[in-house]
């Protein structure tokens, strides 16, 4: 009789039905598809400090540069010697240096350094890489009557070269008037060649040549990234120059992940990197694999005790770093996305209660009659009860379809995201400027832009932009919280609809006949 | 009537002839608007087995309310309420729907059938209480015998909205009485019926009392059916007396 007086119930009273399921349905269906965008999100996010940090990497150890009167901690390059980097023709200079240093605002740790932290408890792994951008100034300036033009200290005096950019805002253009030159940057991470378990290279594959050995310490030999060699027309066997020097390439990386490019724009061994920047047994970050996940903040204690004036970041602390539309999107679907869910859900639960309470009503008569023909509280609660229940599991079952349609859609979109990760929050000098010449800032490849950003005087952070694919994934969680929450509503609107009519006495029922 | 009274005429009448009903100073109050409303002032009143009783009196004279406290509906505010030797007035809720599900059968002026079901499914809701537990083959097979003697057998599978009025007045005796109860309470049962189905539904009221033995107890405002009663009660101002 149950089940029989249930079925009637739904087909028979379809427009309460269809309204109490559409309502639930649209409810599940927009919880399904946030918890999978938001789900989207964080592996976005994940995908994004993988492609800079290397999986598995649980905690970075940095240390931010210490401004000094002396130190503009910005690249410059010194022309005072045309004979060494410029020559003179027809009325103009042509001009060409690279420089190889550690990215503005970063200083360097020592390799005591990394060996305290391999030798602190709990830490299963420690690699130290050196990051350090690679700058390249060259082009034509042409020559006037001025005086200054020649001077060994134009550059400084004139502003450009020099590219300190503090005293050259608003200058005018003096003696550069009508030269030309471009500044191209990139990326060069230096890595130990014995292929840790931890580090940038993690998170990569190999897709053309080969990765380092340890028969490449000390040589001239790079590994690029593969958009940075697909924009740079670079293949397996080409040269690369690298703070003046020749590379030859050895092999391309690629990342595993959604990300569309790999932390760093080229990879030399360490040693070499090390060499070439004279920065003999330094680096700049260490990457720490911790034994368990819930070693890290200990590990981050110790290693804050241990090393005061490093900046120590765990995966936490660097997913709050993730900047850019991915951010955004993280934001979205954390504010608006979860509160839009919370006020839905909430009214279609309103909505199925009032629903169900006014169904009651309705049907005083009946379930008087029934009292008095000897239904019992109990069995009129259950009657009620089942009938919200199956009422909200049409609307989640529906919903969850909606929500899988949903999803799949933006999955067919796959919107891509560019998401931001700093390395550095220190934040440079003011803007530069480029009095009077035609500059073009070359920073890396199209989409990995902005780790040397700070060559011209923008901020000084230090970042690795990227583009992500977003996927929203499909769960057993999610569709388990959809009929959960489902059965939750239908179970809350029977559970108040069964108590109202229970409490209708039977005479009470029968006096409204009358 | 005093208890001695009462344990006496339990214990002497013949059992065909044992009150079913045994109503000792039943008092009913409601408050309405800040004030008392006596429905029933002391009613003493016995219905013995078999008997069709009809009940008549004006509006809010009392009539519905006597109807309730035959029927376990309602407890009274005092005296007692005896059907068999259970006294109403002090069962508890779990006990008094067992009393409804097993020994009384109601019929309402309005049918009260429930609308989503079909006749036979209308009838087989009469199995609640200690009778729900029966066989679903035991049920249908009681529901189905029920309607064939109501004159139905060809109207099973119809919704209430597909039957006449007197057709449905018939589902609600089949209803009633599928259960074989002590008591059939008929509110008004003709009430909403022309006079040609008023005399079918009183002929089959009264031939299912005659051949059932079934004690029958009909609230109505109609002369002419409270004529075919074998005892007429007047009710006006809470009180009984005998027509």
């Amino acid at each position: 009789m149950f089940l029989t007086y249930l079925r009637r119930e739904l087909t028979n009273r379809k427009k309460q039905t269809v309204i109490i399921a559409v309502g639930m349905a649209l409810a599940i269906a927009l919880v399904v598809i946030v918890s999978s965008i938001a789900s989207g999100v964080q592996s976005a996010q994940s995908s994004v400090l993988a492609s800079v940090y290397g999986v598995g990497t649980d905690i970075t150890v940095t240390k931010t540069e210490t401004p000094t009167s002396s130190s503009t901690g910005r690249p410059s390059f010194d022309f005072g010697d045309q004979g060494s980097s410029g020559s003179s023709s027809s009325g103009s200079t042509d001009l060409a240096q690279s420089r190889l240093a550690v990215s503005r605002g970063t200083s360097t740790l020592t390799a005591a350094n990394v060996a305290t932290v391999a030798g602190t408890d709990g830490v299963a792994a420690a690699t130290g890489v050196l990051t350090l951008e690679n700058s390249t100034f060259s082009g034509q300036v042409k020559q006037s009557d001025g005086s200054s033009s020649s001077s060994s200290d134009g550059a400084a005096q004139g502003g450009p070269p020099s590219g300190t950019g503090q005293s050259s805002t608003g200058q005018g253009g003096g003696g550069f008037g009508g030269g030309s030159f471009s500044v191209d940057s990139f990326t060069v991470t230096g890595i130990p060649v014995s292929g840790d378990t931890v580090g940038p290279l993690t998170s990569t594959e190999t897709t053309k040549g080969r990765t380092f050995t340890t028969a490449d310490a000390g040589k001239d030999v790079v590994v690029l990234d593969a958009a940075y060699a697909k924009s740079e027309s670079k293949a397996v066997g080409d040269t690369v120059s690298i703070g003046g020097k020749t590379f030859d390439v050895i092999g391309i990386v690629a990342s595993t992940g959604s990300a569309s490019t790999t932390g760093s724009n080229t990879y030399v061994p360490l040693d070499t990197a090390q060499t070439l920047a004279d920065l003999s047994g330094e680096v700049t970050s260490v990457y720490v694999s911790a034994e368990s996940s819930s070693d890290v903040a200990t590990i981050k204690t110790a290693l804050q005790k241990e090393l005061s004036s490093t900046t120590v970041s765990t995966e936490s602390d660097l997913a709050s770093s993730v900047s850019g539309s991915l951010a955004t999107a993280s934001t979205l679907v954390s504010n608006l996305g979860r509160w839009l869910s919370i006020v839905v859900l909430a009214a279609a639960f309103l909505i199925a209660i009032l629903f169900t309470i006014s169904g009651v009503t309705r049907r005083t008569r009946e379930f008087g009659t029934l009292k008095a023909i000897g239904w019992s509280n109990g069995r009129i609660t259950r009657q009620v009860a089942g009938e919200s229940l199956v009422q909200g599991l049409i609307g989640g079952v529906i919903g969850a379809a909606t929500g899988l349609v949903g999803i799949l859609v933006v999955n067919v979109i796959a919107p891509t995201v560019s998401a931001s990760a700093a390395t550095s929050t220190r934040t440079g000098p003011g803007a530069g400027g480029m009095p009077g010449a035609g500059a073009t800032a070359a920073a890396g490849s199209g989409t990995t832009a902005g780790a040397p950003a700070g060559g011209f005087g923008g901020g000084g952070q230090t970042a690795a932009t990227t583009d992500v694919v977003l996927h929203a994934p499909v769960t057993v969680e999610v569709i388990l919280l959809a009929i959960g929450l489902a059965v939750l509503g239908g179970l809350l609107a029977g559970a108040l609809g069964g108590w109202r009519a229970s409490r209708l006495r039977p005479a009470e029922a029968l006096r409204s006949v009358a | 009537m005093t208890t001695t009274e009462t344990a006496a005429a339990t214990d002497g009448v013949p059992t065909a002839s044992r009150p079913v009903y045994r109503l000792s100073g039943v008092t009913k109050t409601y408050r309405q608007k800040n004030r008392t409303v006596t429905a029933l002032a002391g009613v003493d009143l016995e219905i013995p087995q078999g008997q069709l009783v009809a009940v008549q009196g004006p509006t809010g004279g009392g009539k519905s309310t006597l109807l309730q406290m035959l029927g376990a509906l309602d407890r009274p505010s005092s005296g007692s309420v005896f059907l068999g030797d259970r006294d109403v007035a002090v069962l508890g809720d779990r006990a008094l729907t067992d009393v409804r599900a097993t020994e009384i059968g109601f019929v309402f002026q309005s049918f009260n059938l429930i609308p989503t079901l079909t006749a036979l499914e209308n009838v087989e809701t009469a199995f609640a209480g200690s009778l729900a537990n029966r066989s679903r083959a035991e049920v249908r097979e009681r529901a189905t015998t029920a309607l064939r003697e109501v004159g139905l057998e060809e109207r099973l599978d119809h919704l209430p909205a597909e039957l006449s009025g007197g057709q449905q007045q018939r589902v609600a005796i089949a209803r009633a009485l599928v259960k074989d109860p002590t008591v059939l309470l008929a509110d008004e049962p003709t009430g909403a019926l022309d006079e040609g189905t008023r005399d079918e539904i009183m002929g089959l009221i009264e031939r299912q009392w005659k051949d059932r033995g079934l004690t029958v107890v009909i609230v109505t405002h109609d002369s002419w059916v409270a004529r075919r009663a074998e005892r007429r009660l007047h009710i006006k101002q809470g009180q009984v007396r005998e027509v």
